[in-house]
């Protein structure tokens, strides 16, 4: 098994977030090293909510992807967060699943189907996925940050046939 | 630290995207600047800003006066707030007024989002209105540092706990482009009155001078060193 980090390079969906130091919530939320100078606000009252386009990952299609793990870094003040992404017909679910939190400010969800279909993800999922979050916010006057999302990858590469060729000898030939 | 130096940097950082972001070394260089992550950084420059903006110190009935007049202008302020005499401070739930009244207690409805807060001449409320949401976190910080310079303290959300009871809470509210909080710093318990306007249900509150052998001239000595 391998791992392969997918970061946000699209917005798909935006609802009621800011987005600080920056122009795309992908761009403040992109970096491989936490950068807690941009991000993605969400303000008390307002249930904001973000979906964003990953990069490709690449994988030959026979790829098994073992499952797929959303990371969110904040800064929270949220009541609690809900998993939301883009349906392949268009329109994006009703988020009810919780995300869980890891430690301290970072959560993630782990998912080992693809949550549309119900099945094991598969590359072209995986390569056309949109995914991000529901910030629902308590009524008390603060806000919720996303520093930093990103999607991990745990995939098992093909096994790679060889044709084998028996060449037979016999004595005198 | 090289504070102005960094900014530039960043400045410079902020303009570029994707790839270029990638490739420019943004921890590198703020690690050479004596950052060692952006939220050192992050900090820095909070306190800096912090240190900027004008403050007073005031009677708790000028304060609401005060505050109003910066949102209508568009303008931060820090107030450093000494009630004269025991009195409550407003938010959004509800209280008994009629015993506020017969006792001769003023109420000023300050409107953030929270709790009553019932408070005496032993006690200070710091008021921080900023454009920048993020100071209040900075500044809720910075005071849960001075008291945990004094007493084993834990940090709660925006509430500072010593030996289990709330010393200190912030009330919270948005005007506009302003954000305002309300930091209550809690020095003398009023037990009795806390129970007769806010009700049974109240939260356990504790006084920092009886559970941290502090007094008020220690935090607020220590808050006007942060400003200029």
């Amino acid at each position: 098994m391998a791992e392969m980090i997918l970061r946000p390079n699209s917005d798909d969906h935006r609802s009621d977030v800011a987005i600080v130091n920056g122009s795309t919530m992908y761009g403040v939320m992109d970096e491989a090293v936490l950068d807690t100078g941009d991000y993605i606000r969400a303000d008390y009252r307002t249930n904001g909510s973000f979906v964003c386009g990953f990069e490709q990952s690449g994988l030959p299609p026979a790829t098994v992807i073992n499952s797929v793990t959303f990371y969110y870094n904040t800064l929270n003040n949220a009541t609690h967060f809900l998993h939301k992404y883009r349906l392949s017909g268009g329109g994006y679910n009703l988020p009810s699943v919780e995300i869980s939190l890891v430690s301290g400010t970072l959560y993630r969800i782990v998912l080992t189907e693809n949550p549309e279909t119900g099945m094991a993800w598969t590359v072209s999922d995986v390569d056309s996925m949109c995914h991000g979050g529901l910030i629902v916010m308590p009524n008390k006057g603060s806000s919720t940050y996303v520093y930093q999302f990103y999607a991990v990858v745990d995939y098992t590469a093909p096994l790679i046939s060889k044709r084998r060729t028996l060449t037979l000898t016999g004595c005198g030939q | 630290m090289n504070l102005d130096a960094a900014m530039a940097m960043e400045a410079q950082y902020r303009t570029l995207s994707g790839e270029q972001k990638r490739d420019f070394g943004y921890h590198t260089k703020l690690r050479d600047f004596g950052f060692e992550s952006t939220v050192d950084y992050e900090r820095a420059k909070d306190i800096r800003h912090i240190g900027e903006i004008n403050w007073l110190e005031i009677g708790a009935s000028q304060f609401i006066p005060s505050l109003r007049e910066h949102i209508e202008s568009d303008k931060e302020g820090i107030w450093i707030v000494n009630p004269e005499q025991l009195l409550v401070w407003s938010g959004t739930a509800p209280l008994n007024t009629d015993y506020c009244a017969e006792n001769g207690i003023p109420v000023y409805e300050v409107k953030y989002s929270g709790g009553t807060i019932v408070t005496g001449v032993e006690d200070v409320a710091i008021g921080v209105l900023v454009h920048n949401e993020r100071i209040r976190y900075t500044f809720s910080t910075m005071l849960y540092e001075v008291v945990a310079g004094h007493c084993h303290a834990e940090q709660d959300g925006n509430d500072i706990i010593v030996a289990g009871k709330k010393v200190s809470g912030v009330g919270s509210a948005r005007f506009g482009n302003l954000y305002l909080g309300t930091y209550q710093m809690t020095f003398v318990h009023h037990a009795s009155e806390i129970a007769a306007i806010c009700g049974q249900s109240h939260k356990d509150v504790g006084g920092l001078f009886e559970l941290c052998c502090m007094e008020k001239g220690d935090l607020v000595e220590v808050v006007k060193s942060w400003l200029k």
